[in-house]
């Protein structure tokens, strides 16, 4: 008898073709979880190279002297920046109070350098005769010099010469200056004498402002100047110190190299082999000297510079006919002590400061998860703190949640409970279709029109006095989440409507069979009804908005530093760059193994850690919450 | 606080004399589908107060949907719509345009089919009909939640866990807490869509003896397909049949002696 | 009638079932209007957007002449454009090509006040064509995987610990953001060592393993695509694998277990039943799933930047590529290719604003957005379609 129900076909490697179809499906789904364990193990992989890296530039900036000079820096930084907003106050002040007169120098002055490059043949020939003292010639010269300087003075574009329009709205002054350049004789240079009134004029009315503004420039001369000669010096270490630590590897691959080659190429790769020379260990205490040496020509640097600054300060003037002069001022006052504390400050720390110390692992983790500073592009030193990046992030999304959420769930309260059928079938898919635009798209909106809207409606009266207006960057975080909102709204609205949906249809006619209002209804029974749900609709929002590149790149300004939180709430109007932005904007840029990328890597790994957590998190709401209807 | 004493003090509320029908039936048709055909049609009859009437007939002969018009939950069907006639609760046309369904509602409670508390406490299933009202008094609610809950013969049961969750309660124990929830709002009906079929006979018992003892405060309407409970529970009982009113009179009449062969027919168990 | 009146008096006097208090009633109202207001709001915005990009972006690409449509936008790629003024002070705007030409032409005329602009001229054939190769082989690998993936899932899959974890695999895999998936990309297809390229001079250092290939010169080398469009293309598709097959998936759900008990019970096997009896039915949910697909991949900026695109490469893919044959097609695959969302990245966010981009950015943000709009809209037609017609 034939075996009736036996199975039939080839078989390969001990199993039929349909175990083989099967297999190979099988083999596609797994696909998935392979990716995974690939994106997780390369981010890791790179990311967790990155401290080594990291520990070893910083033993490196530490022993070059490199810290040290930061001090140096960061304080010569910071009093850079009260001095230019002196310089500021200072022609803020000027130009109020004697505009026409800087109006009229100004504008001479362009006038004396159109003559000078324009009529240049003309001079010459002036001069010429002057010295060859034939009348006629000489005549003949100055008619022609005459002529030139008419001609230049006649043609020349008033917004040009003016350039900033002080002489705008006084024809006077600018026709004398006008007369004045025509008959200004360029050889002898003989300045006209009401334009050195005007001078004068500004001179002595400014000279007490110019007097302390004197005192603050002044001030800083030999802070700066040690920096200069501090950076040289160990950047100069540094250099040779990485030269060093490089060296045996270098030589093996010239040798290597060498072997490959024939001839003078040879002979050229062997000297250069020769050339390297193999230290046991890099004399860094001997390098450092000078650095060491230095901290008293610092102390002595800044004791100058404080008492000086703090004179200058003094001298300021305290009334003004400029406001912004008066606000700079008024900004400055406020500074100093901060100034003065922080210079205090940073002299007692660098006092401390040993080239010696040993740097632990984990300040190679901490300084990269709580610093303050990104510095990539710097042929000083890099500088890798994440903390600017993740809170742009954060305060981007943030933005973008408190606007999205709100909108969301009432419209989804709306189409779901209270909208009419025929509404519901155009709201849906139109909100659905969000989803749709590209965020290239909406960064470009962001970069093109939205930006320029903010800037100029967020000083009408009506809505400046929100915290951070009227808004003076076009390029911030607040342009960034409203776009991010506009992208979370599709995902939170879909997810709560579903969840508005979910909600058995028992409860709303139990609470209206009780009296209960729809809107009654909705508040008491479905939302909460429903309340995990949209709580994993905002969880995946935020992991939208977290997640999100081009917008922020193109949008959020791109600024890396920490947002200044005396704003209060107005720190949403300030720039700022983020995780995923810093990614995109440099990963292009980077040769593979280096520390920088390692560095982005761990920034993705990071991100990549965060927005998995919220997902989880969403899908474990959901199940834990969502079984009791 | 003065729009809600309306509701919470019977004394108040629109009062009818005991021999008047609390609601008058007046021919009316009803449609799902903006008339195009009727789902109740010419329907007269009149519910007198303090008393157990039973809907009854096979399914789909419009009684669920004529229970549902009295507090016009069929409001909630875009499509549903009054073609003729009218319906008077206490004296008043329910389907007038300066009839509020929401303030009808407060009046004419429903407890339903499939026993539906809220994903809430006890005690906040009880306490909802009154805070939806705007009764944010501790006092007043607890003892609201009490008293309905002793009412529905389940305090009992769950005086000491009053705010765990309703959905731990066995089925029997959540309609009797929808029941509870439904009578805290005080209205003057109570209309109870087929409130037994979801339960095991011991629960069906019990629910059955506190329509008796509803009966003192409530004008019940009950909708059952199961004719020992209508005669176990109503006074009066009324025939649908394919969406029109067949018989009504006394149970014991329409169970003992109706007058039209179809009812017999139907009482008897010889169809449905 | 005294009796009717006194009736309806006595209504109005005790109609106790009158109107909700008013402040209830305005409570609700106002309730309702903020939704209602929060819910046009989104709307209102959605169409502020469109409306302003489809305003500026019509003109450059719409002619009120025949062809009706500006076919230099569609037949160039982005190239220099050069502004002057000839001897009359008009401003004459010319792509590079055109006025490489004018000067040709017109050796003698007077170029004034010239200025160029990079990428402001020419049209966007290159970035279009690079997008299209991006989504094309992105597509293909994507539904390839995805598809059998989903049929996996599907029909052949238990419950237990293995889809459990392919499927959490697929949940967390859709909300990666696209910028780690370029970071990903980047390491593992632009440079592992086991992605092969056909190569005349290979990368001796990065090769893990180079087979020379005779009798020609060239070389079978593992030292990662690098950026190009495969790279981009396979980064995009790991990218939008998870949509693919939960699509995939939900159009299989669709058809109806009868047929596959009905096949099943007529003695086919397995793959029988599924290659006659589900994959046919299922066919139109696919095809709306790959056109799903297509909006997402076509849309991506972040995967592609630095996995694939190039601001400029003046030349389309196909030309002057080296080689013949397997070198040829592997010369076209391993090279870098302009894209249309990094195109608009290109023009609005690294360019300084100045009026004369304004025609190419407004112009390639709008047939970009007209193009995904377009394919989403499809999208949606036809699931909804689907999903009427599918009622066995």
């Amino acid at each position: 008898m034939a075996k009736h129900f036996e199975r039939k076909g080839r078989r390969l490697l001990g199993f039929n073709l349909q175990s083989w179809i099967k297999g190979f499906f099988g083999g596609n789904a797994g696909l998935s979880i392979v990716i995974l364990f690939l994106i997780c193990l390369f981010l890791v992989l790179e990311a967790v190279r990155f401290f080594p890296s990291h520990h070893q530039e910083l033993k490196l900036s530490q022993k070059s002297g490199q810290e040290y000079v930061d001090y140096v820096i960061r304080e010569a930084d910071e009093y850079q920046n009260l001095v230019s907003f002196t310089n500021q106050a200072y022609f803020q002040e000027l130009d109020a109070r004697f505009g026409i007169e800087r109006g009229v120098v100004d504008s001479f002055g362009v006038f004396q350098g159109m003559i000078e490059d324009d009529a240049g043949d003309e001079m010459d020939g002036l001069e010429e005769a002057r010295d060859e003292e034939d009348p006629a010639a000489l005549k003949e010269a100055e008619a022609a010099y005459q002529a030139a300087v008419a001609r230049i003075v006649n043609e020349a574009d008033r917004k040009m010469v003016d350039s900033f329009g002080r002489l705008a709205e006084n024809d006077e002054a600018w026709r004398s200056v006008k007369e004045a350049a025509s008959s200004y004789d360029a050889v002898e240079e003989e300045i006209p004498a009401f334009v050195e009134e005007a001078e004068t004029k500004m001179t002595e009315g400014m000279a007490s402002f110019e007097e302390a503004k004197a005192l603050i420039s002044s001030s800083g001369v030999p802070l700066k100047d040690l920096r200069s000669k501090l950076v040289k010096i160990a950047a100069s270490i540094k250099d040779d110190a990485i030269a060093d630590l490089t060296a045996s590897a270098r030589k093996e691959a010239l040798l290597e190299g060498a072997e490959k080659v024939e001839g003078e190429a040879r002979e050229a790769k062997l000297a250069e082999a020769g050339k390297i020379v193999i230290q046991d260990e890099f004399p860094f205490a001997e390098r450092i000297k000078p650095i060491v040496a230095a901290h008293g020509d610092h102390v002595a640097a800044v004791a100058t510079l404080r008492e000086k600054i703090q004179e200058g300060i003094g001298r300021l003037p305290s009334e003004f006919s400029s406001e912004p002069a008066e606000k700079l001022v008024g900004k400055i006052r406020k500074l100093e002590p901060k100034f003065i504390e922080a210079l205090d400050e940073s002299i007692e720390e660098s006092g401390q400061w040993k080239w010696d110390d040993e740097i632990d692992w984990v300040s190679s983790v901490t300084k990269f998860f709580f610093g303050k500073d990104w510095t990539t592009n710097s042929e000083w030193r890099q500088v890798y703190g994440f903390l600017p990046l993740f809170t742009g992030s954060i305060i981007i999304s943030l933005i973008a949640l408190c606007i999205a959420v709100p909108l969301s769930i009432g419209a989804a309260i709306y189409v779901n409970r209270l909208s009419t059928k025929w509404e519901q079938t155009f709201i849906k898919p139109a909100i659905e279709m969000i989803q749709a635009i590209p965020s290239i798209v909406l960064g470009f909106f962001g970069i093109m029109v939205l930006g320029n809207i903010l800037l100029e409606y967020s000083s009408s009266p009506w809505i400046s006095w929100l915290p951070g207006f009227p808004i003076t960057e076009r390029l911030n975080m607040l342009n960034a989440g409203m776009l991010l909102a506009l992208m979370a709204v599709p995902t939170i609205f879909t997810l709560c409507e579903d969840a508005l949906n979910n909600v058995p249809r028992s409860f709303s006619e139990a609470s209206l069979a009780l009296g209960a209002s729809k809107l009654q209804t909705v508040n008491k029974v479905i939302v909460p009804a429903a309340i995990s749900g949209i709580l994993a609709a905002v969880l995946l929002g935020l992991g939208r908005v977290i997640g999100e590149t081009m917008v922020v790149l193109l949008v959020a300004g791109n600024k890396i530093s920490m947002p200044e939180w005396s704003a209060g709430l107005g720190v949403i109007a300030q720039p700022s760059h983020t995780m995923t932005g810093i990614i995109a904007q440099e990963m292009g840029e980077v040769s593979s193994g280096t520390l920088h990328y390692r560095a982005l890597f761990l920034v993705g790994l990071v991100l990549f850690t965060i927005s998995l957590t919220i997902n989880v998190a969403a899908q474990k709401i959901i199940k834990r919450l969502g079984n009791h209807a | 606080m003065t729009e809600t004493s309306v509701t919470t003090d019977p004394a108040a509320a629109p009062s009818v004399a005991s021999n008047e029908p609390i609601i008058a039936i007046d021919d009316l048709s009803f449609s799902y589908d903006l008339g195009k055909t009727n789902t109740l049609r010419n329907i007269s009859l009149e519910i007198p107060a303090g008393k157990v009437t039973a809907f009854i007939g096979p399914s789909g002969c419009g009684k669920s949907t004529l229970l549902r018009c009295l507090n016009r939950m069929n409001d909630l069907v875009d499509t549903a719509k009054v073609t003729t006639g009218r319906i008077s609760i206490l004296g008043q046309d329910i389907n007038a345009p300066d009839v509020e369904a929401i303030e009808l509602r407060k009046h004419v409670g429903m407890v339903f089919q499939k026993y539906n508390p809220f994903p809430k406490s006890i005690y906040e299933n009880v306490a909802y009909g009154l805070r939806v009202q705007g009764i944010k008094n501790k006092g007043i609610l607890d003892q609201a939640v009490e008293e309905s809950l002793q009412k529905a013969a389940l305090w009992g049961e769950v005086k000491d866990r009053l705010d765990s969750s309703a959905l731990g309660l066995s089925g029997g124990q959540q309609q009797r807490l929808c029941i509870a929830r439904t009578i805290a709002v005080k209205p003057r009906i109570v209309l109870m869509d087929e409130p037994c079929s979801a339960l095991d006979p011991i629960a069906t018992a019990r629910i059955e003896e506190l329509i008796a003892e509803l009966q003192e405060d409530f004008t019940i309407v009950i909708v059952t397909h199961n004719m020992q409970q209508a005669t176990r529970v109503s006074d009066r009982t009324a025939f649908f049949y394919l969406g029109e009113l067949i018989e009504y009179d006394e149970t014991q009449i329409i169970f003992g002696n109706p007058s039209i062969k179809q009812t017999e027919d139907y009482v008897s168990g010889r169809f449905g | 009638m005294p009796e009717k009146s006194s009736a309806t008096d006595a209504r109005s006097v005790q109609n106790p079932f009158r109107s909700l208090s008013s402040k209830q009633k305005v409570r609700d109202g106002i309730a309702t209007g903020v939704f209602a207001f929060f819910t046009y709001f989104i709307l209102a915005c959605v169409v502020l957007i469109l409306g302003k990009i489809t305003y500026d972006g019509a003109p450059v690409i719409f002619q009120s002449e025949a062809p009706f449509v500006n076919t230099d936008f569609f037949s160039k790629s982005p190239m220099t454009l050069h502004e002057f003024y000839n001897e009359d002070g008009e401003m004459i705007r010319l792509d590079k090509d055109d006025f490489d030409a004018y000067k040709k032409a017109n050796p003698d005329a007077v170029i004034r006040d010239e200025h160029t602009f990079s990428y402001a001229g020419g049209g966007i054939l290159g970035p279009l064509v690079g997008t299209a190769m991006l989504v094309l082989f992105c597509m293909v690998a994507a539904l390839f995987i995805g598809i059998s993936a989903a049929i996996y899932l599907n029909e052949y899959a238990k419950k237990g610990r293995v889809v459990n974890a392919i499927r959490l695999a697929i949940m967390n895999l859709a909300g990666v953001p696209s910028i780690v998936f370029g970071l990903f990309g980047f390491a593992f297809f632009c440079f592992s060592p086991i992605f092969p390229v056909f190569t005349g001079n290979p990368d001796w250092e990065k090769s893990l393993l180079t087979i020379p290939l005779w009798p020609s010169d060239g070389y079978l080398s593992f030292q990662g695509w690098g950026n190009s469009v495969i790279a981009g293309a396979a980064t995009l598709a790991v990218m939008v694998l998870p949509v693919i097959i939960a699509a995939c998936e939900e159009s299989l759900k669709a058809v109806p277990k009868g047929f596959r008990e009905a096949s099943l019970a007529l003695g086919a096997t397995k793959w029988q039943c599924i290659r006659t009896a589900v994959l046919p039915y299922a066919t139109p949910g696919i095809l709306t799933a790959s056109i799903l697909g297509i909006t997402r991949v076509a849309g991506e900026t972040a995967p592609i930047m630095f996995t694939a695109a190039v601001a400029s490469k003046g030349k389309l893919p196909w030309q002057d590529t080296e080689g013949s044959g397997l070198y040829w097609v592997s010369n076209v695959l391993t090279q870098k290719v302009e894209a249309l969302p990094y195109h608009i990245y290109t023009v609005s966010g690294k360019l300084p604003a100045n009026e004369a981009l304004d025609d190419m950015r407004y112009g390639s943000v709008f047939v970009f957005l007209l193009l995904v709009i377009g394919f989403a809209m499809i999208s949606v037609v036809l699931r909804s379609r689907f999903r009427k017609k599918l009622k066995w």
